[in-house]
């Protein structure tokens, strides 16, 4: 007889989504290449997350958006396996954020589907206003929350430079416990992107409902001169 | 008398914990009093700020053990001897004695091991808890929180009596700790002549969440009725602890099972 009770068991998925803005804006100041070079920092970092977290299978998925949104990584891709591709801004590219969200409401039902998977986490990175010859950002965060996964999403958004729509990024987090970042230099969006990635990936360890809200420690301090802040 | 169920449990510390050097959060008891069986668990929230959740949740499996098996022989005299009785208000007044029986426990812990300054000193031993306790001719199921209840009829066929609670998502709970903890305390009472159970199992959500099958329920609860049938309780009571190993090393959260098996459907 069997000395197992039961089918199989497995460790349980936790579903990370770069939502990253590659639109015309981002080719300014060197913000893609910021982003590109935060993003590959921080593979190593989440590594060292998932070893920590031996219940958790970390799979990774990527989302860029500019005139429309379209997978980079559509697969679900364990941590340990994940290479960071390098994005290219899309010239005079359009930000097109309800797209995306749209987009990342499909994989959310999917999630749904699933059984046992923690609340997936979703970062999302973007420098500009939303714009709208898609589908308008109201109606892709709607659908986002319509699905069980974005509703229970540890949702956080990173604002790139003074003319990110902060607004929007606040209404995409919704949660008034989690900081929502802006950063001004390269320094600050690596760091960023590192603290938002291990937030993101620890989502297992939130408290339980209806003993208050979690707390997220802050990041850290910001680095770097605050060169996209004075950039035209 | 015996009340014609016999009962064990077991657990087993999740993997995570031992590296973390956290303590095994689950409680669990399983036995016997003079007039019906029981089998508890009962998983203390796992985040740091529930300081005492180890607490709170060997509180809620004592609480039940003690409270279950008395208001049982107190409902059967009851349903047994009255045409017309309001079930529901049997079981709301269920829910409201655990809540205080439980916060008064805790309360009685505060009071020799006292907290400093926290906001909410009973909300440091948040727990869930899931329970059932049986007699001949009725069961008592309650559950408050994650985890798992599953009744196993004769012919093998598993039922869960409560429905999925959406808010369960794998991390958040409901929890005896919380400000209106009756209002999320599910409780059934079962007439066995009505709805026959061969056997009924509570475990934490340590044990069901790494099960990849999303049914994984019904196979467990045939295959424990099987074994339970050709080997007995003493051979379950013995291989239960070895079952939860797997599950706890692969899921990481500590893993606890409690069961009533009927001796004489």
């Amino acid at each position: 007889m069997s000395d197992r009770l039961g089918g199989a068991v497995a460790r349980r998925p936790l579903h990370l989504f770069f939502v990253l803005d590659v639109s015309g804006s981002m080719r300014r100041g060197g913000r893609i290449q910021a982003l590109n070079n935060a993003l590959a920092e921080v593979v190593p970092h989440l590594r060292d997350e998932a070893r920590n977290n031996p219940h958790a299978d970390v799979l990774i998925r990527v989302l860029a958006f500019a005139n429309e949104a379209e997978w980079v990584v559509e697969v679900p891709t364990p941590i340990e396996q994940f290479r960071w591709q390098r994005l290219e801004a899309v010239p005079q590219g359009f930000t097109e954020l309800g797209s995306a969200m749209e987009l990342l409401a499909e994989a959310l039902r999917e999630v749904d589907q699933s059984h046992g998977a923690f609340p997936p986490a979703i970062i999302l990175v973007s420098d500009g206003m939303p714009t709208e010859s898609g589908t308008p950002f109201a109606d892709g965060l709607s659908q986002v929350l319509a699905t069980r996964s974005g509703t229970h999403a540890v949702r956080l958004a990173l604002g790139v430079g003074r003319d990110a729509d902060l607004t929007s990024l606040r209404r995409f987090i919704d949660n008034d416990d989690i900081p929502l970042l802006r950063a001004d230099s390269p320094e600050q969006l690596i760091d960023y992107i590192v603290w938002a990635s291990k937030v993101a990936s620890r989502g297992a360890s939130l408290p339980a409902v209806g003993s208050g809200s979690p707390t997220y420690a802050p990041p850290p301090a910001p680095m770097g001169d605050p060169i996209w802040s004075t950039l035209q | 008398m015996s009340p014609g169920w016999a009962a064990t449990s077991a657990t087993q510390r999740g993997s995570l914990h031992e590296r973390s050097g956290a303590p095994n959060q689950d409680a669990h008891r399983a036995g016997t009093s003079p007039t019906a069986e029981f089998a508890v668990v009962a998983d203390g929230h796992g985040h740091p700020r529930y300081l005492r959740s180890e607490v709170g949740s060997a509180l809620a499996a004592s609480t039940a053990a003690a409270v279950l098996p008395a208001y049982l022989t107190g409902i059967t005299h009851a349903l047994t001897s009255t045409a017309i009785l309001d079930t529901d208000g049997l079981e709301e007044a269920l829910a409201q004695l655990i809540v205080e029986q439980w916060r008064a426990a805790v309360e009685q812990h505060l009071a020799e091991h006292p907290l400093g300054e926290v906001d909410d000193p009973v909300s440091v031993y948040g727990t869930t808890l899931v329970a059932l306790a049986a007699n001949e001719s009725h069961l008592l199921a309650v559950q408050i929180g994650d985890g798992d209840l599953v009744l196993v009829t004769p012919s093998g066929e598993s039922i869960r009596p409560f429905p999925a609670d959406p808010e369960h998502d794998g991390v958040r709970t409901h929890s005896l700790a919380e400000p209106d903890p009756v209002a999320f305390l599910h409780v059934a009472v079962i007439d066995l002549s009505v709805q026959p159970v061969a056997l009924a199992f509570v475990a934490t959500d340590g044990f069901g969440t790494p099960q990849v099958e999303r049914n994984w329920w019904e196979q467990v609860g045939r295959e424990l009725l099987d074994r339970f049938a050709s080997n007995g309780i003493t051979w379950v009571a013995a291989h239960l602890p070895g079952w939860l190993t797997e599950p706890a090393a692969v899921g990481g959260d500590d893993t606890t099972l409690a069961l009533l098996a009927r001796l004489r459907p």
